[in-house]
């Protein structure tokens, strides 16, 4: 009954701000659907995962945002107009849409809040505060804007200051902000569309304190109504939202899907007055929940029962007459091993370090990865970078790159690296032992992997060492750089070639850059890459940053994944994202079919 | 009737258990599991299990080339050779050397042997030939099981009849450090051992045979508490039996019915504890493979159709699991001869 009244409230506030046709979610429809994997908290200043970050991205809202259908990744309006930028890519000015307010909360005392400037200057700083959990995020502002360092530095042993004011944070007044950098940066309209910068209240995260990522306050469509960790989480639809009406982006080569634009078209969004989502770890588990109808969509399908469905990229047999909403695409990630370059063996710059490396990347089989482990459910990876992003070139090819143990084999007899004691492994130059060591993690069904991999270091006559271990020791040893050689996934934050090339950057070398590759050519393209607005200039640069990377063998490139995701008839307006994010709110349910698809 | 008084112990048990068809059948069971195991690991049969020698699943020989492989179409995809433009030979710090790499490389270059579109029992996912796998599997999983068993069941029989026989101050000290062992959970209880062995099949074996006592270690004090009293016992003390004597000679067979279930029993949870071990990373190491490894397998392959590796393990398992566990019975039967003849 309650939210009756918030309807009529909100509907009287639409109407004086934004000629929509306002509309309330309906609350007798529920979307069911899962988490493959558990979340960590709901305040995106605090946790990094990408499930939180699911979730977060429905209750909290970033200045931008990507246009849901269109194609390549287009910004639009969210909180704020696109930005201006000034001073070639140094100064960027949001203007904030008046009217916006938060959802209701205890901290706001009863008073409607709405989202000003200064709202997104505490945002930004609590981004890079570490007392935000170690500040998970901060490379998205660290090292880039004016002054704000001074005050990561000051808060190193006492509380972070948030009033003090800086140049490159400024709020020009109530609805205008201003951020300033040191260097020029396109990518800082991309960064204010990540979910990371979702607009948070202050009163609300000084009120709640430890306790905010259980109490998140958003101006999202949606508002988090219970919450069992690790299992359960129930959203519902925010009485406070101003109601959003779908209308594409346009602009040079732009693609829109129409089918999913007609079923968008004319209506006020949400229209689902719940999102239901369960923790399923087992893919098995969530394909079977979602064929008896308990889960209306099911992003990211296991590579088996992606490949059951649809064998040629179409559903097929039964399957088809389901009439099951269906999509594959390449994701925005990549998946790749990594050499420590500061190891004593399989790290360094000199020639025959280059061959060893390139000696293992030839045992590599790249093409059974694809086509045994992943059911074809991926791309062959030819450079650091990703589909769906800027700066991605799908004809590129890692001409170094193919399968050749005869030629490794080669390559480490003219380096040196002999049999010399006749046990059937070779020995580093000098005869002194080699064994590489392989970390990995327990958790992940790897073994695959490890089959492929051991079979490509027999085949040229390195003894291989396979050393499992839980996942964050793992992260803490990659990050640490005590390891020999170990596996990465990279997806994107935002979707520039210069987030994946960050990641093979000198300056970088760390817990960001893992494999600490330091190359003084590549590091000289990244800093102009990083300064420019995408050209066909700056592509040539990114392919040659690959080529250096190829030469070298930081990396040995695995596979860009494809993923497949189903939904049920009767949920309209799905469709993936390559952002990853769900975004739940543009969907229906038609109620009387899923009732008639459960109950089958 | 004189004449089989005359039997030793051991030699009427074995002459009951010859007349039982069913042990008869049971034994000829192991046999050939055992002596496939022995082979095994001389490298007699399934040596070369690890070799890729039919394409992605590979059908099983009866359902022949025609049965539709999708996968193994796939897997017969070779990687496209590219030329090597002169942008990558700019930055590249091997490009004087490739004339000499192609070169030595022909040396190591080995005709590509076909892979062929059927075998016996069918291929699994890198087409390998899952009869040679399952004897090769089923060597590693019979080792780890017997021999963790035999050693879990020789390390509870002595202290529980050391605790058992002797009690007092001996047997309390046993029984505490029974308690401490088994108040420690038991996987933490795997992994510190795992840690403290290193990795390998041995390791496996150890662990778990050092872990997997505790259970026999009761029953078997337990019992000799119950048989130390007993007339046989007192008999045994008053013509000056030693302590040793009375323990192993005198009170053992009249346990034995009872190791010989524990044994049984241990084999069967140690076959698949085994699965555990590995799926943590300490179990059966990459290059080798296992009956847990290969059902842990089976599950991703069942969407895809392929059912021969499920049912190849399936059926050599339980027949393994279903003849040691008859075996073992009938071996109790026959070595107590006041249980029951059917």
């Amino acid at each position: 009954m309650k939210f009756v009244t918030f309807a009529g409230l909100s509907c009287l506030a639409w109407s004086l701000v934004a000629p929509v046709h306002a509309q309330v979610a309906d609350m007798g429809k529920t979307l069911h659907t899962y988490f493959e994997a558990p979340e960590s908290g709901f305040d995106p200043a605090k946790y990094s995962d990408h499930y939180s970050g699911e979730v977060n991205s429905s209750i909290f809202e970033s200045l931008l945002a990507y246009d849901y259908l269109a194609r390549p990744q287009t910004l639009v309006p969210r909180l704020a107009e696109l930005p201006q930028i000034l001073d070639d890519g140094k100064t960027f000015i949001f203007k904030i849409k008046p009217g916006i307010y938060f959802a209701d909360d205890a901290a706001f005392k009863g008073k409607k809040r709405e989202v000003t400037a200064q709202d997104v200057v505490y945002t930004i700083q609590r981004i890079v505060d570490p007392n935000s959990r170690g500040a998970p995020w901060d490379f998205m502002f660290k090292g880039k804007v004016i002054g704000l360092d001074a005050k990561i530095e000051a808060a190193k042993n006492k509380p972070f200051d948030f009033d003090k004011p800086i140049e490159g944070l400024k709020a020009l007044d109530r609805y205008t902000f201003q951020i300033k950098l040191l260097r020029p940066d396109y990518n800082m309209p991309y960064i204010m569309a990540a979910p990371a910068t979702g607009i948070v209240a202050r009163e609300v995260i000084e009120a709640y304190g430890e306790e905010s990522e259980a109490h998140p306050v958003g101006t999202g469509p949606y508002m988090l109504k219970s919450w069992q960790r690790r299992n359960r989480i129930v959203l519902v639809a925010n009485p406070n939202y101003r109601g959003h009406q779908y209308k594409p982006a346009t602009g040079n080569g732009i693609q829109i899907d129409q089918t999913v634009a007609k079923q968008l078209e004319g209506k006020t969004f949400p229209r689902i007055g719940t999102i239901d989502i369960r923790v399923i770890e087992t893919p098995q588990a969530s394909w079977l929940s979602f064929l008896n109808g308990q889960l209306d969509t099911h992003p990211r399908l296991g590579y088996n029962y992606a490949r059951l469905i649809a064998p040629e990229n179409a559903l097929t047999g039964k399957y088809l007459s389901l009439g099951w909403r269906y999509f594959r695409e390449a994701e925005a990630d990549i998946t790749y091993y990594m050499f420590n370059m500061d190891d004593k063996v399989v790290g360094g710059y000199a020639l025959e370090k280059v061959a060893l490396r390139r000696a293992i990347a030839f045992s590599y089989n790249q093409a059974k990865e694809l086509s045994i482990i992943r059911n074809n459910q991926g791309l062959a990876a030819q450079s650091p970078l990703a589909p769906q992003i800027n700066g991605y070139d799908p004809n590129f090819r890692n001409v170094l790159g193919r399968y050749s143990p005869s030629r490794g084999n080669a390559l480490l007899d003219m380096f040196g690296y002999k049999d010399c004691d006749k046990d059937g492994w070779r020995e580093l130059p000098g005869c002194k032992p080699l064994k590489i060591t392989y970390m990995t993690s327990t958790g992940a069904d790897g073994r695959d992997q490890e089959e492929l991999l051991l079979k490509g270091f027999n085949a040229i006559g390195i003894k291989l060492d396979i050393e499992k271990m839980n996942f964050s020791d793992l992260l803490k040893n990659r990050q640490g750089g005590t390891y020999q050689f170990a596996g990465g996934a990279w997806g994107q934050d935002y979707p520039d070639a210069e987030n994946f090339m960050q990641l093979l950057y000198g300056p970088n070398a760390g817990p960001v850059n893992e494999s600490r590759f330091r190359n003084k050519d590549f590091d000289k393209l990244y800093d102009q890459i990083a300064a420019e607005p995408p050209s066909e200039a700056r592509n040539e640069r990114l392919r040659q940053m690959s080529r250096i990377v190829a030469a070298y063998v930081p990396w040995i490139y695995n596979i860009n994944r494809i993923r497949t995701h189903i939904a049920h008839p009767w949920v309209s307006g799905y469709k993936p994202h390559p952002d990853n994010m769900p975004h739940w709110y543009f969907l229906d349910i038609d109620a009387a079919k899923q009732r008639a698809g459960t109950s089958k | 009737m004189t004449q089989q008084a005359s039997y030793g112990f051991w030699r009427a048990a074995g002459k009951r258990l010859w007349a039982d068809k069913l042990a008869r059948v049971c034994m000829a069971i192991l046999a050939i599991y055992f002596a496939m195991a022995v082979a095994s690991g001389l490298g007699w049969i399934a040596a070369d299990w690890n070799e890729e020698v039919g394409v992605s699943y590979a059908n099983p020989s009866f359902l022949g080339e025609d049965y539709p492989n999708p996968q193994g179409k796939n897997s017969m995809i070779s990687q496209e050779v590219l030329v090597i433009d002169d942008k990558q030979k700019a930055v590249d710090p091997l490009a004087p050397y490739y004339a000499e790499i192609e070169q030595r490389a022909a040396a190591y270059e080995q005709e590509e042997l076909k892979p062929s579109w059927t075998l016996p029992l069918g291929g699994d996912k890198w087409g390998r030939d899952i009869l040679a796998k399952v004897i090769q599997a089923g060597e590693v999983s019979i080792t780890v099981g017997v021999a963790a068993a035999a050693l879990a069941v020789l390390v509870g029989t002595l202290l529980g009849a050391i605790g058992g026989y002797f009690g007092g101050k001996l047997g309390d000290l046993l029984e505490w450090f029974y308690n401490i062992f088994t108040s420690v959970p038991y996987i933490l209880l795997v992994l510190a051992f795992a840690a403290v062995f290193g990795k390998g099949i041995s390791t496996v074996i150890l662990v778990l045979g050092f872990t997997g006592w505790t259970g026999t270690y009761r029953l078997i004090r337990s019992e000799y508490i119950k048989q130390r009293g007993r007339d046989y016992v007192m008999a045994a003390n008053a013509i000056g039996a030693s302590h040793a004597r009375k323990m192993f000679v005198h009170i053992l067979p009249n346990v034995s019915h009872l190791i010989l279930v524990q044994l049984s029993q241990l084999v069967v949870d140690f076959i698949k504890a085994e699965v555990i071990l590995s799926f943590l990373g300490l179990g059966v190491p990459t290059d080798a493979v296992s009956w847990g490894i290969m059902i842990n397998e089976v599950m991703p392959e069942l969407v895809l159709g392929k059912w021969w590796q499920l049912a190849a393990v399936a059926t050599v398992m339980s027949t393994f699991v279903v003849a040691f566990g008859l075996f073992t019975d009938l071996l109790r039967d026959a070595l107590d001869p006041k249980a029951s003849r059917r």
